[in-house]
């Protein structure tokens, strides 16, 4: 027995049924988190999640799991802000543990240009409501004594960056279940094994979906699926501003837990933490080539490697245990897209790339009040498809392109 | 010893032109031709007059590579660093990375003679350990 | 001898650490030890290294082991940084046709049958210290040898691993002094006394042992197996063997996590072992399952009742098969319980990388940092005392330490920087003009020979991506120049577009052939005419060549500091020669070069942007005030559609120019309005020459309009027209 296996979550699979008043399709996190709070907020729950796979089996249980809002432009820090609060009472509403762990985010800069944009970021953190704030060397040393101020003998000194106390982390695969969970004890049908291959349409309208297990009638259907959005909106007859990409993670065997704070460097292309069960956990940019290819590639633990272990020496020796991948929905602006798709009946809360992690919640609470209600919430207004006819683009490539 | 000591910048024609008109271009006397591309051609070492069938082509001095020579015996050591395989047949001209750094290798019965961006050439240098030997 | 936890333990040749420590008599691993570098058991800590198996590693005099902490993790290491001149770990690129992982009687088969098939083989094998650590598309696999890492580039992977024998799940199965069949075998073999040995299932050969009858059902001792409990299962009589060794033959399945990784890779095959099938083991009922991670047969029970009925989510809600074996010794048993429950036996889960598990630093190992690129004259710019810093792909100067000096040197005197780094692209060819005509959405056909103009670079979004200038050489030629940071891109920009409409034009790239050195200052002229370029100076935007100290230039008139300025264009090889010249030519006019940081308060103070600096993403020429550097009257250029479209639209954000009085509001600063949110400072400067702070910034329209007073910090700040500085020019 070790201390983190699950001995909360407890599910109760039904049998699918023809007709729902809202079937969503993917059961990732933002499929599940907008059920759970249909049914939590709303009181909806004649609604099916339909997962071709096993809940999370997407990009959910694949991520490196931060949660931030240290954003680079308003809206963006707005509603992630809103994520990170709503993520730090999650275990207290759902009652699960999901390891949910405050560590702080240092972003560390080597050059003066960076040292400015980390001055910036805090700027517009601070007046959005995020608490991230510019740090000196010295400061850095303090918060984490392991970085190398004058990592590679000078090339990547650190001449400062920004510190989020408020960035966190929580285990990946117990947000999916805990909202899964608390979406099912209210009566809504998750359903694994369920692959949604066509949708039914009367005229103009998405009127329910075909699934490997017949069709199901849907008043409303939401896509959820990730990665695979383009296919599912093709079927609609929607084209979204994405593109799919691999992005690649790898952990390292178990030490003792130490190392506190996530540390990341956008010069230098990485990212690192340590997770709850004390493996260094260790990301980059996407893979460059657009894809859906779930294989690993060595250069990636290269030059994931390289930065890692210039910055934070004691890396080294710490032994890489395993490497993996997920296919990632890149919106153009890196921004996510959230709302009506101008079809009838079908919405999608999509682009979620490699950031939408730190989004559940507030993604799921967001898309539940606009079901709910039939009106886009202000806080989502900005995120809407209709953004990029009116060329109102969210673009904060700064603030996601190595660290998500 | 047979490792050069450094990369030195180099003196060669950049000629771009029509691909048919590059085609028609003959090796100068105990000099090079290296196709870059269909529509681009280095002319080693520059010569004094070229002349090249395309009114358009733009004939310039091409100071932008830095080149070494190493002999037969560190083609080992410098496909170690390589992702590709070297050709087998000489001479051979190909262009690829060498430990990170993009370069052109020219491949002839005595060795190699390795061109790359000057404005990369120090960090080729630093990689292959050149000049160490000599300090 | 090697020095296991203070304990000095000899050892022989050919010994591993694990022979050599058993032979000792001493047995610090609970667990049965497979000692083929599958199971989690016999873990040590080698020189400051983790989760190194005792069974992988060859005992060598002066070794230094220590027992991996028993119920806990190792500490992570320290931070100190390594010491200096520390061996690196070596690294090869290998090619060759074929590599056959493992080499078992059908590896040593399949490397002997390429070999005879003319191809060059490469042979890995664990045992001989050559491990596979993956495979990965190419294909590719990587290695580790005694030498470091490899990567070896083959068109054929035979995977040959043989198989891994089941271990043992039932209770007591974490007691020292168990073995599986094979270990026994080669521990026996090595000499190592196995004292009473019991043996349960298939018994070992070669080695002096009592064989158990009837199914294992559990292990018995204190902290070391004492007894063997068996069942026949026809009578449901326990029987018990005092051993001090206990043997278990369960049998086997496949090694097959490379043979796995490597499926659907083209070239890539398994053969023998690896690729037969598993001996399904009975379900697990008691005991320990996953010694990794601690999950016990009640664990699988526990959650299967819970509704985590999947490999997948059994495997993610109790963490089996995550731990440092990766599922070695837990897998199988955890798919036979998959199984019970009603399904299939499932197949494992999805073989990742690495099986062979190196550190960070061998997997660093022949990579390298994204070159900085360096002009030509870098070694001057240090002499000078310069601070470098990375700037769009390269190092440049940001100070010569005396920013002061740098300004008024370009206000007052002259001043020389370093420009080389700007995009350099020449253009020929018939459709030259019709080309440029496209790509820039300004006019160009009427631009004479030896003018240039200011043009944006547009993408099909109609954003601004670049900027920089269009010069005309001749009748069908021109030079491009771009920034620094976009010339990278700007090439194949360029022939992409070309390409795409079938355009007959040469392109060729100049920013590493050509150097680039700006003369600027109210003296620029003076200093240039002593070099020989008296008369002949250019007029603004005018270009000209000739020879300055003796070095041939493209000369060309701007102004982006504010000040007359002379941009010497000249081939790379001679950038010291000028460079030198200007210098001590110009020393009784004080001439002194400037950097990075105090170009961008000149250049500010003329109010020019800078590309990627002031201007967002989605900056549409309108939104940056740039709306005259587009000629909506032309047919077509790249942007046109979306230019024309957005243009109908309100427009919501400008760039500004604002100042403050007193310090620079920083980068990134707020504007507000009426207590809202406004927009933001993109670029910021105490201006020396005008006594006050300039800026430009985002300013967001409000209820349509531009209006209202902006406040920035809790100060004014005042709108003014561009440029701040020197508006007549
Ligand atoms: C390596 C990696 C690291 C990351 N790190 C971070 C991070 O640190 N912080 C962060 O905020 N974000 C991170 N992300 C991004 C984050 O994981 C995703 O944005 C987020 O999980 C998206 O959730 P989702 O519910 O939209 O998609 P998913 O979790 O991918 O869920 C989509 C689901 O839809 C299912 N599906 C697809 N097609 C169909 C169909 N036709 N029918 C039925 N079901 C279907 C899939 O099986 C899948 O389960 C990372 C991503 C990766 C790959």
């Amino acid at each position: 027995m070790n201390e983190f296996i699950e001995a909360q979550v407890s599910f109760g699979w039904e049998d699918l049924r023809s007709s729902y008043d809202v079937v969503i399709v993917g059961g990732g996190g933002h499929g599940l988190s907008t059920a759970y709070h249909l049914a939590t907020r709303h009181g909806i729950t004649n609604v099916a999640v339909l997962e071709r796979g096993y809940i999370g089996s997407g990009n959910s249980g694949r991520n490196t799991t931060i949660i931030r809002a240290n954003y680079g432009i308003p809206e963006a820090v707005r509603f992630y802000q809103r994520s990170v609060d709503l993520y730090s009472r999650l275990e207290e509403e759902t009652g699960r543990w999901i390891m949910h762990d405050r560590k702080g985010l240092l972003w560390l800069v080597h050059g003066t240009p960076g040292t400015r944009h980390e001055r910036a970021r805090s700027i517009v953190n601070q007046a959005f409501g995020a608490d991230t704030v510019y740090v000196t060397p010295e400061e850095v040393r303090q918060i984490c004594p392991d970085v190398d101020l004058n990592a590679g003998g000078g090339e990547f000194r650190v001449t400062g960056g920004s510190y989020s106390p408020h960035a966190a982390t929580a285990r990946h695969d117990r947000v999916v279940w805990a909202l899964a969970e608390g979406a099912m004890k209210r009566g809504v049908h998750v359903h694994q094994r369920a692959a949604v291959t066509g949708l039914l349409k009367s005229g103009d309208r998405v009127t329910g979906v075909l699934t490997d297990r017949g069709p199901v009638a849907a008043g409303v259907v939401v896509s959820a699926v990730g990665g695979h959005v383009s296919t599912l909106a093709a079927m609609a007859g929607v084209r979204l501003p994405i593109r799919t990409h691999p992005l690649q993670a790898f952990v390292t065997n178990h030490y003792a837990r130490s190392f506190r704070p996530i540390v990341a460097s956008a010069g230098m292309g990485f990212y690192v933490s340590q997770t709850p069960r004390g493996e260094m956990l260790l990301g980059s940019a996407i893979d460059r080539q657009p894809s859906y290819s779930y294989r690993s590639s060595y250069e990636f633990l290269s030059y994931c490697s390289l930065p890692a272990v210039t910055l934070l020496p004691f890396l080294r020796n710490l032994t890489i245990l395993r490497q993996w991948a997920g296919v990632c929905d890149m919106s153009v602006d890196m921004s996510p897209i959230m709302g009506y798709t101008g079809v009838d009946g079908f919405l999608v809360t999509t682009g979620w790339g490699t950031w939408g992690f730190k989004g559940i919640p507030a993604g799921g609470e967001q898309m539940a009040e606009l079901i709910a209600t039939d009106r886009t919430p202000e806080l989502i207004a900005p995120f809407s498809l209709n953004r990029f006819k009116e060329d109102r683009l969210l673009f904060d490539p700064g603030s996601t392109g190595t660290t998500h | 010893m047979s490792a050069p000591e450094r990369f030195e910048r180099l003196e060669a024609t950049r000629i771009v032109a029509a691909p048919g008109a590059l085609d028609e271009i003959d090796s100068p006397d105990g000099g090079r031709l290296l196709r870059l591309a269909p529509d681009d051609l280095l002319v080693l070492p520059p010569p004094e007059r070229v002349e090249v069938a395309d009114p358009y082509a733009i004939i310039e001095p091409e100071a932008g590579f830095s080149a070494a020579w190493f002999d037969r015996s560190e083609l080992a050591r410098l496909q170690a660093v390589s992702g590709w395989e070297f050709p087998v047949r000489c001479p051979e001209f190909a262009q690829g990375h060498l430990a990170g750094v993009p370069v052109k290798m020219l491949f002839d019965e005595g060795g190699v003679l390795v061109l790359v961006p000057a404005v990369l050439a120090h960090h080729l240098e630093e990689r292959l350990g050149l000049g160490e030997r000599a300090e | 001898m090697i020095d296991f936890e203070g304990t000095q333990v000899p050892f022989e040749e050919g010994d591993t650490v694990l022979t050599a420590v058993l032979r000792a008599g001493l047995w610090p691993w609970g667990g049965c030890l497979c000692s083929e570098g599958d199971c989690p058991y016999c873990l040590v800590t080698l020189e400051g290294v983790s989760y190194v198996r005792a069974c992988r590693t060859p005992a060598v005099e002066g070794l230094k082991v220590a027992p991996h902490p028993s119920g806990g993790y190792p500490a992570l290491p320290s931070s100190t940084p390594p010491p200096t001149g520390e061996s690196a770990v070596g690294f090869e690129m290998v090619h060759c046709d074929t590599v056959v992982i493992g080499q078992g009687r059908s590896g040593r088969k399949a490397a002997a049958e390429a070999r005879e098939r003319g191809r060059r083989v490469v042979t890995l094998e664990a045992r001989a210290g050559r491990e596979a650590v993956g495979v990965y598309p190419g294909p590719e696999v990587v290695a580790r040898t005694r030498d470091g890492m490899a990567r070896i580039f083959s068109a054929e992977v035979v995977v040959a691993t043989g198989s891994v024998e089941l271990q043992p799940v039932c209770p007591g199965n974490q007691l020292t002094g168990i073995l599986t069949r094979r270990a026994a075998e080669r521990l026996a073999a090595s000499g190592v006394d196995l004292g009473r040995a019991v043996s349960v299932g298939r018994p070992p050969e070669g080695v002096d042992c009592q064989p158990a009858r009837g199914r294992l059902v559990r292990f018995e001792g204190e902290g070391t197996v004492e007894r063997v409990v068996t069942v026949d299962d026809g009578t449901g009589a326990e029987r018990t063997y005092s051993c001090d060794t206990a043997v278990v033959g369960l049998g086997s399945g496949p090694r097959d996590t490379l043979a796995r990784m490597a499926h659907g890779l083209p070239g890539a095959s398994s053969v023998g072992s690896a690729a037969g099938c598993l001996d399904r083991p009975p379900v697990p009922e008691e005991g320990v399952v996953c010694p990794c991670s601690e999950v016990t047969a009640d664990d699988l029970r526990s959650v299967w009742n819970r509704g985590f009925r999947e490999l997948e989510l059994i495997k993610r809600s109790t963490l089996a098969g995550t731990g440092a074996c990766q599922g070695a010794v837990c897998m199988p048993h955890v798919r036979s319980f998959v199984a019970a429950g009603g399904q299939e036996l499932p197949p494992s889960f999805t073989a990742r990388p690495v099986v062979t598990q190196i550190t960070m630093g061998e997997a660093a190992a022949g990579w390298y940092h994204h070159p900085d690129r360096r002009t030509a004259l870098h070694d001057e710019h240090l002499a000078l005392g310069a601070r470098m810093e990375r700037s769009g792909g390269w190092l440049r100067p940001w100070t010569y330490e005396d920013a002061d000096r740098e300004y008024w040197a370009v206000r007052t005197g002259v001043s020389i920087c370093d420009v080389s780094t700007l995009g350099k692209f020449l253009v020929s060819g018939p459709d030259a003009d019709a080309f440029l005509e496209r790509i820039y959405p300004t006019t160009i056909t009427p631009l004479r020979p030896g003018r240039a103009k200011y043009v944006l670079a547009l993408d099909e979004r109609g954003y601004v991506f670049d900027d920089g200038l269009v010069c005309r050489e001749g009748a069908n030629r021109f030079l491009l120049t771009a920034t620094s940071a976009g010339a990278g891109h700007f090439e194949m920009w360029l022939r992409d577009w070309a390409e795409a409409w079938g355009m007959d034009v040469r392109i060729l790239d100049r920013t590493g052939s050509w150097g680039a050195i700006n003369v600027t200052g109210p003296l620029s002229g003076e200093l240039l005419s002593r070099l020989g370029a008296a008369d002949r100076l250019p007029p603004f935007m005018g270009h000209t060549d000739m020879e300055v100290a003796g070095v041939a230039c493209r000369v060309m008139r701007l102004s982006f500091t504010g000040e007359i300025s002379y941009e010497l264009h000249h081939q790379a090889s001679r950038s010291r020669d000028l460079w030198r010249a200007l210098m001590d030519s110009g020393a009784d006019l004080y001439v002194w070069p400037h950097g990075l940081e105090v170009l961008e308060e000149l250049r500010l103070e003329k109010g020019h942007i800078l590309v990627g600096v002031d201007s967002l993403p989605d900056s549409t020429p309108r939104r940056l005030g740039h709306g005259w550097a587009v000629r909506m009257d032309k047919a077509d250029f790249l942007g046109r559609l979306a230019v024309a479209r957005t243009s109908r639209m309100e427009l919501d954000k400008v760039l500004v120019g604002l100042e403050v009085d007193g310090d620079p509001p920083l980068q990134g600063a707020i504007l507000r309005v009426k207590g809202d949110y406004a927009g933001f400072v993109t670029s910021s400067t105490w201006s020396r020459v005008l006594g006050r702070s300039v800026m430009l910034a985002w300013l967001q329209a409000r209820d349509g309009g531009f209006g209202g007073d902006i406040m920035i910090d809790g100060r004014p700040a005042r709108r003014v027209a561009l440029p701040f500085y020197d508006p007549e020019g």
